[in-house]
């Protein structure tokens, strides 16, 4: 009983730190079909930047803030500038596969090859008692996090009249520019909000699953299979398959230990044999 | 859209692809051979002669070499390590102690100007391999020193020992490399793997647990220390209840800790790098510290000690090499560290700089000329040194005989040192075994996964 629980709650906390690294992917590439491989940088410099701060200030809201806020900008950036030009995919890969090897090494020269953690605030350092099991506090702060960030999209999707124009554009672009919606803004906006949401992940992973090079690529892959699961451009699909992802390769790893890479690709070849669309994707 | 999904779905197959064959962990497994042709014949010919100590590691200049050398040209070394991934701290303090005996030396070594040539490894079989065969090939190295990962190690061997290229290992352990596999061109300064977990298990013993659990990164260097560990403390009377095995540099262990039997008397594991930072930080957050002791090896060196704060109290760790250590040589070489890179000393640095000692010792006896590749493995082989760990010198087979220090980490004055509770002295990687009986066990990667009866 005790191994359910704990490993659940283990399986959700890396499930939705899986989710606020794929939403922004999802999003990305359902609505702006941009292939960004270098979403993965997002979250690697996010956390970077987060440790920085967090050093500086010993404040970790400081932290959260500072590392989404500036990757954030760096997306927009790199959208307003670049990749809003290119409309092949190959292009596309081609130029983002780029900025994650450059972000990659200049993340190198200024942290050094040293794996860090990112200090927990004092308040979620020690671990709690749920039932007779002991759990670390920080990973139930993740779980809301996660939580709350999912409400917040789902409000703004659903609820807004950003989120209604954005509904609009994934299903057809030209008719919703020819309503008045500014779509090119839109879709800038909509991209800085992805890459600050995976730099959110990356501060707040930095604090429990350590920083260091390479990670870029390993989340990116992560993010790729959710995306895949749960289908382009869908935010629930997104939540469902990071939770899905996260509990699988949980439970994979604390059953079969040493199947650990094996138990998050098999269901991905599973689900896309029979949904070739993802849990959640439309055709 | 259905392009889009094709598109996706081969991005993320060639990133499957590039994941996959950059996981470190299954290097070539050291396939059995026969013991009998291991043993590179111990020298009988002028050892005392070539028993040069070298100095002790205050930085005194070299006198000068009583013979003019014969060769001129610079000295070249080869030095291989992982300045990335979850060994990349190691790596760079490894690299730094070497070049700190050097530097010390002036870059001269018995008259002869010492050109070292780093190159990463990425603590990956296949880059290491690549990267011997450009400082072999290309860059004519005269020797390679180096190498974190036993992985790395074991994939490297064949090559070097086909080029007769003498390489120092400075801290991969990987056993069969001294042992079943050892070659006349490899030396190791550092340590075989087991021979820092084998005291630990009678250490576990003599403390009373009965029942043990085992947790290590799943390759070589994982198996050979978890393996040592169970060896003795079964041979003594324990018993191993469980056995964990993890892929190298996980980036959570959460799910692998929260495993644990919770009526074991101890857990012994083998996590270094960022995988100790790891471990002993999550094994405080799920409750473990405190309800089960929790030996271990290398999971507190010092580069990571700071980083995991009070969750490191009361670790005990067994290796060669503490920086608290009472020796004048300990001291002036951490004060020497210190002062040039500003950090920590774990026992990486030490490594470095005590197989740079070696090498000198044995250009000193050789008078530099390193192009004779049998007189300098023959000068190499009646090393004898007062290190800054201790007293070193080769077994025939060329691994280190040393002290191994069983530290427990402690606070002291705000600090986090790993203090020197028990002291193992003159350890052989066969412990209390001879060599012959010793080889004729079976292999730890064998014995893997079979500790539970």
């Amino acid at each position: 009983m005790n191994f359910w629980i704990l490993q659940s709650l283990n399986g959700l906390s890396y499930g939705m730190l899986l989710f606020l690294l794929a939403a922004g992917l999802s999003l990305s590439f359902g609505l702006m079909n941009i292939v960004n491989l270098a979403h993965g940088s997002y979250f690697l410099v996010g956390a970077y930047v987060g440790l920085t701060v967090m050093e500086r200030t010993g404040n970790f809201m400081a932290a959260v803030v500072v590392g989404a806020i500036s990757v954030g900008i760096l997306g927009l950036l790199m959208q307003r500038l670049l990749l809003r030009r290119l409309t092949d995919h190959l292009a596309q890969v081609l130029l983002t596969i780029g900025f994650l090897f450059i972000l990659g090494d200049l993340s190198l020269v200024i942290w050094g090859g040293v794996p860090q953690i990112i200090p927990k605030p004092p308040l979620f350092e020690g671990p709690i008692r749920i039932m007779e099991s002991v759990f670390p506090s920080y990973r139930l702060l993740v779980i809301g996090v996660g939580i709350v960030v999912a409400i917040f999209l789902w409000w703004l999707q659903d609820r807004t009249a950003m989120g209604a124009n954005v509904r609009a554009a994934v299903d057809d672009e030209e008719m919703a520019g020819s309503t008045g919606i500014n779509v090119a803004l839109l879709m800038t906006v909509v991209f800085g909000l992805g890459a600050a949401m995976a730099a959110l992940g990356g501060v707040v992973g930095g604090a429990f699953l350590t920083i260091f090079p390479g990670q870029d690529m390993d989340v990116l892959l992560l993010a790729l299979v959710v995306v895949i699961i749960g289908g382009l451009g869908s935010l629930k699909g997104a939540f469902v398959a990071a939770l899905l992802v996260g509990l699988l390769d949980n439970f994979g790893k604390a059953l079969f230990p040493e199947l650990a890479l094996f138990t998050i690709f098999a269901p991905m070849a599973i689900i896309l044999a029979i949904r070739p669309t993802g849990l959640f994707g439309r055709a | 859209m259905k392009t889009r999904i094709g598109i996706i779905g081969i991005v993320t197959l060639v990133f499957m692809a590039i994941v996959v064959a950059c996981t470190p962990a299954a290097a070539p497994t050291p396939t059995p051979t026969a013991p009998a042709k291991a043993a590179p014949a111990p020298t009988t010919a002028a050892a005392p002669a070539a028993t040069p100590t070298a100095a002790a590691p205050a930085a005194k200049p070299t006198e000068a070499p009583a013979a003019k050398p014969a060769v001129t040209t610079p000295i070249k070394i080869g030095f291989l390590t992982p300045l990335v991934g979850v060994y990349a701290s190691l790596g760079a303090d490894m690299r730094d102690g070497f070049l700190l005996y050097l530097d010390q030396k002036g870059n001269t070594l018995a008259g002869r100007k010492v050109e070292v040539i780093v190159e990463d490894t990425e603590v990956k079989p296949d880059v290491g391999l690549t990267k011997a065969k450009k400082l072999i090939e290309r860059d004519k190295v005269n020797m390679l020193a180096g190498v974190i990962s036993s992985g790395v190690a074991a994939g490297i061997a064949d090559y070097v020992t086909s080029q007769k290229t003498p390489l120092m290992l400075t801290n991969a352990g990987d056993d069969p490399l001294t042992q079943q596999k050892a070659s006349p061109y490899i030396f190791r300064i550092s340590f075989a793997n087991s021979q820092n977990s084998m005291p630990l298990g009678e250490f576990a013993y003599k403390k009373g647990y009965r029942t043990a659990v085992l947790v290590a990164s799943d390759y070589p260097a994982g198996w050979h220390h978890t393996g040592g560990f169970a060896r003795t403390f079964t041979e003594a009377g324990g018993k191993i209840i469980q056995e964990i095995y993890y892929p190298l540099g996980s980036p959570d262990l959460a799910p692998f800790i929260t495993t644990i039997k919770q009526d074991a008397n101890v857990v012994h594991t083998f996590s270094a790098g960022a995988d100790g930072l790891k471990f002993v930080t999550q094994y405080a957050e799920y409750g473990l510290k405190g309800k089960i002791p929790l030996l271990c090896n290398w999971c507190t060196t010092e580069d990571m000690l700071d980083k995991e704060g009070d969750a490191a109290v009361g670790v005990v760790n067994g290796y060669p090499f503490a920086p608290s250590l009472d020796r004048a040589q300990t001291k002036a070489f951490v004060e020497a560290f210190t002062k040039k890179y500003n950090r920590p000393v774990p026992p990486q640095a030490e490594f470095g700089y005590t197989g740079a000692m070696a090498i000198d010792a044995a250009l000193q006896a050789t008078k530099g000329n390193i192009e004779d590749v049998d007189a300098f493995i023959k000068a190499l082989e009646g090393v004898q040194i007062e290190a800054p760990r201790g007293p070193i010198k080769f077994d025939k087979y060329h691994n280190v005989v040393q002290n191994i220090y069983i530290t427990e980490v402690k606070k002291v004055d705000g600090k986090l040192v790993n203090a020197v509770v028990e002291t193992a002295q003159n350890a052989s990687q066969f412990w209390k075994w001879s060599p012959e009986d010793y080889l004729k066990m079976t292999q730890y990667a064998d014995l893997k996964g079979k500790w539970v009866k």
